[in-house]
């Protein structure tokens, strides 16, 4: 029964995990500037086929990849964000169709050019922890270390750098900010780049345990968005809170029903808590 | 006599003509264009094969898709990635009806009232829970994606219940008339036919009467600038609730057109389908409806006279026509024609 229950809470900590890392780079695009980036999901599978390609080019394995996946998805954020999208912060809903014909693009690119088949990324990692009887993968548990590190990571990033502080000006005042001499358009350029890169991240970490296929992105991104909204959008403790909480009780409810049924209730809930607090569980009443 | 300007007569006569006139000549006009095209469908099925006549009727059901779709997102400005749920949610309610109960009588109107009826409350139920809380834009928008993203899941997986990908077949055929005195059976043909181009049609009118009305001023007046409408004294949540139940029926209800004539399977439930009506609509030129009936027929033949070669990338194609509809053509076809005939005027 302990380790039932020790398993579930693990879980649900290790999917929380890939959420957060996931939601992360698309909290802070929307809140620097108002607009969701459709192709997320998108550079969260670009992410995993880079460890996949790489590992079948005969590199050493995975970890070759999982240093080029956040440089390449980062690099095809570069190339997206300056080809069009800094064209269309002014107009939201244009961006997210736009961003929406760039996931369908890249999505039947890679569909088109490596093929629909399921890969799978050998495990790093192999073996379980133990202790007194109890075990788990010892991948997953890593996995929820590497998320805590690269969340501290942006948590410094934030409150303690240059980087931050721009950031953070631009948000809150962007007219002032360029003012005081901020290249606000630079700032949205690299916190692009940024969040492109995080998704990257976050799919190299999932490779060896998801099946890697065009359509990932769309399964996790559907989740990422419902951890924004009940996290409330646009802060690091939304997104903290939300993916806690969507991947607790997703993972609680799949210990006792079907997946999908789930992420069903899971969606209900979602809804709901829009009806009661828009801004999100923990995003601050305006 | 001197001549100012070779130009003077037209004015001239314009002016002399009482403006009465004038207005009923354009009605006249309004008329025949509606006229026009409606003989011209009614004339398709005495000189086609009835291929092409199921393959019409199948795009004329698309077209009221996209037709709902505009009064949402075209005339409200409200963008809904879900709204292949409703189209699917019409359909599935009318083919599991047939399913189930396909046999008893009147079958047919049961399902064709849960097309329209379950489609409403969901949409009463997403919609109650947005726009009294003022969530609207970009938000409403990413709600609508994850709804469209887990029902499609849903339907994927509950296979027993929706047939998933399989999808649904070998269900008794909808049957229309009264039950015990003399029915008919939708099975595609000529008859299914007329009943879809006569439902498009007065879809379309009721949409006319919808837009053109004061609501439809302050749904335009929404679009433009939800703030000051509601400082002008509209209860706008209001508003775009009825808008969205309204056209979330309509889909239903072109949904269950949609079983004679189509595959019910999990694929029309699919953000995929949502963004092929988004397509549509775009394509066509959002706000106008004839756009959204134009895009829709347009498309869809393109993409059926397509080799297969081309349709390997189809989605890929879509994908790049949702970039350049965005940073290029953001009134669609019906946009373009209006801008060269307004040049062609003035030139």
């Amino acid at each position: 029964m302990l380790n039932f229950v020790l398993t579930s809470v693990l879980n649900g900590v290790s999917l929380a995990a890939v959420l957060i890392l996931i939601s992360l780079g698309l909290a802070i695009i929307f809140g620097l500037r108002g607009v969701i980036n459709l192709a997320h999901g998108e550079f969260f599978m670009l992410g995993a086929y880079t460890v996949w390609v790489t590992e079948n080019a005969g590199l050493p394995p995975f970890w070759a990849g999982f240093v080029l996946a956040p440089l390449v998805t980062a690099l095809a954020g570069w190339i997206i964000e300056r080809s069009f999208i800094q064209f269309l912060y002014r107009r939201p809903i244009e961006t997210l169709l736009g961003t929406w014909g760039v996931s369908i693009v890249l999505r039947e690119l890679v569909r088109i050019v490596i093929g629909p088949e399921h890969h799978y990324a050998t495990q790093p990692i192999t073996g379980q922890f133990e202790l007194l009887g109890f075990s788990y993968p010892l991948y997953r548990i890593a996995i929820i270390l590497f998320t805590a590190a690269v969340v501290a990571l942006m948590v410094y990033l934030f409150a303690h750098t240059d980087f931050g502080l721009r950031v953070k000006a631009t948000i809150s005042d962007r007219g002032m900010a360029e003012a005081v001499g901020i290249n606000t358009s630079r700032v949205d350029q690299m916190v692009f780049v940024l969040g492109a890169g995080l998704a990257g991240l976050a799919g190299a970490v999932m490779s060896p345990v998801v099946a890697i296929n065009p359509n990932m992105g769309l399964d996790y991104f559907a989740r990422t968005f419902l951890v924004v909204i009940i996290g409330g959008i646009g802060s690091m403790l939304g997104v903290l809170g939300g993916g806690s909480l969507i991947g607790m009780l997703e993972a609680g409810l799949s210990a006792f029903l079907k997946p999908i049924v789930a992420q069903v209730i899971v969606l209900v809930m979602a809804i709901l808590v829009i009806r009661l607090r828009p801004q999100g569980i923990f995003g601050k009443a305006k | 006599m001197s001549r100012t300007s070779p130009n003077i007569e037209p004015e001239v006569a314009r002016r002399a003509s009482p403006a009465r006139a004038g207005r009923v000549g354009r009605q006249w006009r309004t008329v025949l264009a509606h006229l026009l095209p409606l003989a011209l469908l009614c004339l398709f099925p005495l000189i086609s094969s009835e291929y092409q006549v199921n393959l019409l009727a199948k795009f004329l059901v698309y077209a009221m898709l996209a037709l709902s779709l505009d009064l949402l997102w075209g005339y409200a400005g409200i963008l809904s990635f879900a709204h292949a749920v409703f189209f699917g949610l019409g359909a599935y309610s009318l083919a599991l009806v047939m399913q189930y109960w396909g046999e008893l009588p009147g079958a047919t109107y049961l399902g064709i009232l849960l097309a329209v009826a379950l489609p409403s409350l969901l949409a009463l139920f997403i919609g109650y829970a947005m726009f009294f809380r003022r969530v609207g834009g970009v938000y409403f928008a990413i709600v609508t994606f994850a709804v469209g993203a887990i029902f499609q899941s849903v339907t994927i997986v509950w296979i027993e219940f929706t047939g998933g990908l399989n999808g649904l077949y070998g269900f008794p055929n909808p049957k229309l008339g009264i039950p015990g005195v003399w029915e008919a059976e939708l099975v595609g043909g000529p008859l299914t036919y007329y009943l879809i181009v006569a439902v498009l049609f007065l879809s379309l009118l009721f949409a006319r009467q919808l837009v053109n009305s004061s609501f439809g001023r302050a749904l335009r007046a929404i679009r433009t600038n939800e703030e000051r409408v509601e400082f002008l004294g509209y209860n706008v949540p209001a508003i775009k609730l009825v808008i969205f139940v309204i056209s979330c029926a309509l889909a239903g209800l072109s949904g269950a057109l949609y079983v004679p004539v189509g595959f019910v399977s999990a694929e029309i439930m699919g953000i995929l389908f949502s963004t092929a009506a988004i397509v549509w609509v775009a394509v066509g030129g959002r706000g106008t409806l004839y756009g959204a009936i134009l895009g829709a027929l347009v498309v869809n033949y393109l993409q059926a006279f397509m080799s297969d070669v081309l349709v390997f990338y189809w989605f890929l194609i879509i994908g790049v026509f949702f970039i350049l509809v965005v940073l290029i053509l953001p009134d669609g076809v019906i946009g373009i024609a209006q801008r060269l005939y307004r040049q062609m005027r003035r030139g």
